[in-house]
């Protein structure tokens, strides 16, 4: 009968375990608002410490206030006890803290809102990834897609737009949120302060492999940074041997019309650029690890991997071919 | 303001209609002023954000006269709450029952419109171009 009382009493509390380490969970990584490397992100994970804090002594009080007049003193009090009570816990009370609370939102808002440093880059929500141009002051633009990398310590200013449906472009551990609506030429500067990988995402609902839409932030000194920048401009030696017969077969079968590799015949802008394709961590939009094994997989059964995404699946490609392409595409830094 | 010896329901709204207006003179000055200076500027371009002093002087003239007008209304309510010799709840069918109840809730609700249009006024203080 105990034991029995006991499992029950653990069987209970199981989904409870499993609901705080899901919140626990949350508390750090890649993707988490609560663990900012970017000067927004810090502002609003203080605000909403504050807040949290704020909102625990409100409830604190207002719980011993109810078990006060509840269980320890139960009779009447006087009535200019009840009026002052209502007056400073009911009136001043609740206007000075949301005052408190407006000024502390509102004082944060200019700051978060200062222009970027130079760097800009042009982002475009597409169905289902991510189109990016660098656009830096000095230097030619870069085209790329589903990554993004920036200085550390510095404003870069993006430019967020979508051609087709509402997106919403989200790097959780750096900033807020900003939508990405047709039509529509939308704002967001952000300023990292700790170099990493990180992950953004889409954070409104565009479609069937809306959760299949993000892509890595790659957080860089800005000496690195900019030595990379200005070797994404330069062009890459053409393939030999095997690598050679991959980029042929990319040709032959027609993936240079909606892909774009510098240098080659695919000058394709209806898909992501693959220029540095290899350079990437992930595949798809942040839906595979980039390995070559997952390059073919994609390319063979692109609508089991991704539902609904624009690129028809090759089911029919020889698994040589597959493997060739992958490789191609793998070598392409 | 509706000046009046007696509390009606016209004196009893003019306060959150003053709120109103002054939330809507507040938005408009702010939108519409940001809209058109916004169109011209390339602010991606590196030009300076273009600035709304005349935006936010309107607000604080709106808010200086949505304060007095309430400021006012204040007084009226209060004396048309302290006219009848009644104590709350005012629920006496009399005509200083009702003078009481609609003269406090008055009074109430100038205080909420107070606060309301200081909210409304707060971000024309911190935030001074159309960022």
């Amino acid at each position: 009968m105990g034991a029995t009382i006991i499992a029950a009493r653990i069987l209970i509390r199981l989904p409870a375990f499993g609901l705080v380490a899901l919140a626990l969970g949350a508390c750090s990584g890649v993707q988490s608002a609560l663990d900012p490397a970017g000067r927004e992100a810090r502002d609003v994970a203080d605000l909403f410490w504050v807040m949290l804090i704020g909102a625990g002594v409100v409830w604190t009080i207002v719980l011993g206030v109810a078990v006060y007049a509840t269980r320890v003193r139960t009779d009447a009090h006087e009535e200019i006890v009840g009026k002052r009570l209502i007056l400073w816990g009911g009136v001043v009370f609740p206007v000075v803290v949301l005052a408190a609370l407006l000024v502390y939102g509102l004082r944060l808002m200019p700051e978060l809102r200062q222009p970027g440093e130079g760097l800009r880059v042009d982002v475009a929500g597409e169905q289902f990834w991510w189109r990016v141009r660098y656009k830096p002051l000095n230097g030619p633009e870069v085209v790329s897609a589903n990554e993004i990398r920036m200085p550390v310590g510095e404003r870069v200013e993006f430019a967020l737009t979508s051609p087709h449906v509402i997106h919403a472009f989200w790097i959780p551990t750096l900033g807020g949120k900003v939508d990405m609506i047709p039509g529509r030429e939308n704002r967001l500067v952000l300023e990292a302060e700790k170099p990493g990988t990180y992950r953004g995402v889409c954070a409104e609902f565009c479609g069937a492999s809306h959760a299949l839409m993000a892509f890595d932030v790659v957080v860089m000194e800005k000496p690195a940074f900019d030595a990379w920048l200005a070797a994404q401009a330069a062009p890459q030696p053409a393939p030999t041997g095997d690598l050679a017969r991959g980029r042929d077969l990319f040709l032959q079968n027609g993936c240079g019309a909606c892909h774009a590799v510098a240098g080659t015949e695919a000058k394709g802008e209806v898909g992501p650029d693959l220029t540095r394709f290899g350079a990437r961590k992930t595949l798809g939009a942040g839906t595979l690890p980039n390995t070559a094994d997952n390059v073919a997989r994609f390319i063979a059964e692109t609508d089991t991997v991704k539902p609904r995404v624009t690129m028809p699946a090759y089911p029919a490609l020889p698994r040589d071919d597959l493997t060739a392409i992958a490789a191609y595409l793998g070598s392409l830094k | 303001m509706i000046a009046s010896t007696r509390a009606n329901l016209v004196t009893l709204v003019t306060a959150p209609t003053v709120w109103a207006l002054h939330f809507l003179v507040s938005y408009t000055a702010a939108a519409g002023y940001c809209a058109k200076t916004m169109a011209d500027a390339r602010v991606m371009t590196g030009a300076a954000w273009p600035d709304i002093t005349i935006a936010r002087l309107v607000i604080l003239a709106a808010t200086v006269v949505a304060v007095a007008i309430i400021a006012l209304c204040t007084r009226q309510a209060w004396g048309h709450w302290r006219s009848g010799d009644v104590d709350p709840p005012f629920d006496e069918p009399s005509f200083e029952g009702r003078q009481g109840f609609l003269g406090f809730a008055t009074l109430l609700l100038c205080g909420l419109s107070v606060v309301g249009v200081i909210f409304v006024a707060l971000p024309a203080v911190f935030i001074g171009d159309c960022r």
